[in-house]
């Protein structure tokens, strides 16, 4: 367990990020898979539902999305670790992948993709006669 | 570092730049992690820590974590927050936690959280005695 104490200023009150241009990050990612689906769950903790892009295209996933926190008036920062950034990632998708259906959610800061395994590529067992 | 990746890799998606990355991830961690400000403990949550006149903000990363996975205790002048995470698949748990403690006196009834998109948001608002005031002249 760690301790800080809040009320006195921290000396890394900057962050590495240049003003107006995010830094890219690649976000953490698992990957969960049984016979017939794939589920990639991507961290993107601050970011908004909104701000989150999910793109295929040749065999391409890419997921990206931003997030910033703006500071009000009167209020003055003391500890800064969670940094205004753009979280990047791709991924490539296997052939065997139904990329026609990719479903998404998002929540609790993970987004959930689901792809399935194309019918034709799923293992199937040989009955002999 | 939050989510703890699966050891094996995954025949249907592969990161082209992954190999790659890790390995940089791994050589640059520890200057990351002191230019952050944080600590060298990598499984410390990120926070941010805000202050106006009223009140302390504390923002914390917890990507994946449900409300119901969250104990936060404020007590003599000390808040901390212990959160129990799934790292990938469903069985292992990872327990993490973060203590702050306040110089200030707090109105303890008072402090509120809430969560969204993965931010755990506590508000402490000061006690009246130590918010600043302006004293008239009679």
């Amino acid at each position: 367990m760690s301790e800080n104490t809040i009320t006195k200023p921290s000396d890394h009150q900057t962050s590495c990020v240049q003003k107006g241009k995010l830094a890219v990050v690649r976000p953490q990612f698992n990957t969960k898979q049984s016979d017939d689906s794939l589920e990639v769950g991507v961290a993107l903790p601050g970011v908004k539902k909104d701000a989150i892009s999910v793109a295929y295209e040749r065999g391409m996933l890419s997921i990206s999305g931003e997030r910033t926190h703006e500071l009000k008036e009167g209020e003055t920062l003391l500890r800064r670790e969670i940094h205004d950034l753009r979280y990047e990632l791709q991924l490539k998708v296997a052939e065997t992948l139904d990329a026609e259906n990719i479903s998404a959610k998002f929540e609790n800061g993970i987004l959930t993709l689901g792809l399935r395994v194309r019918e034709d590529s799923k293992p199937r067992s040989i009955e002999i006669n | 570092m939050k989510l703890m990746r699966l050891p094996y890799r995954s025949p249907y998606l592969s990161d082209d730049f992954g190999a790659i990355d890790s390995l940089f991830d791994q050589s640059f961690a520890p200057f990351k992690t002191l230019l952050s400000g944080a600590s060298l403990n990598s499984t410390q949550i990120a926070a941010d820590v805000i202050e106006n006149e009223d009140q302390f903000v504390i923002r914390l990363e917890l990507p994946g974590v449900i409300r119901d996975n969250i104990d936060i205790q404020f007590n003599k002048q000390k808040l901390s927050i212990c959160v129990e995470q799934s790292a990938g698949d469903d069985e292992s748990k990872v327990s993490l936690a973060r203590t702050f403690s306040v110089n200030q006196s707090i109105d303890a009834d008072h402090i509120s959280a809430s969560l969204a998109d993965g931010i755990l948001t506590l508000v402490l608002p000061k006690a009246e005695e130590t918010k600043p005031r302006s004293i008239t002249i009679n």
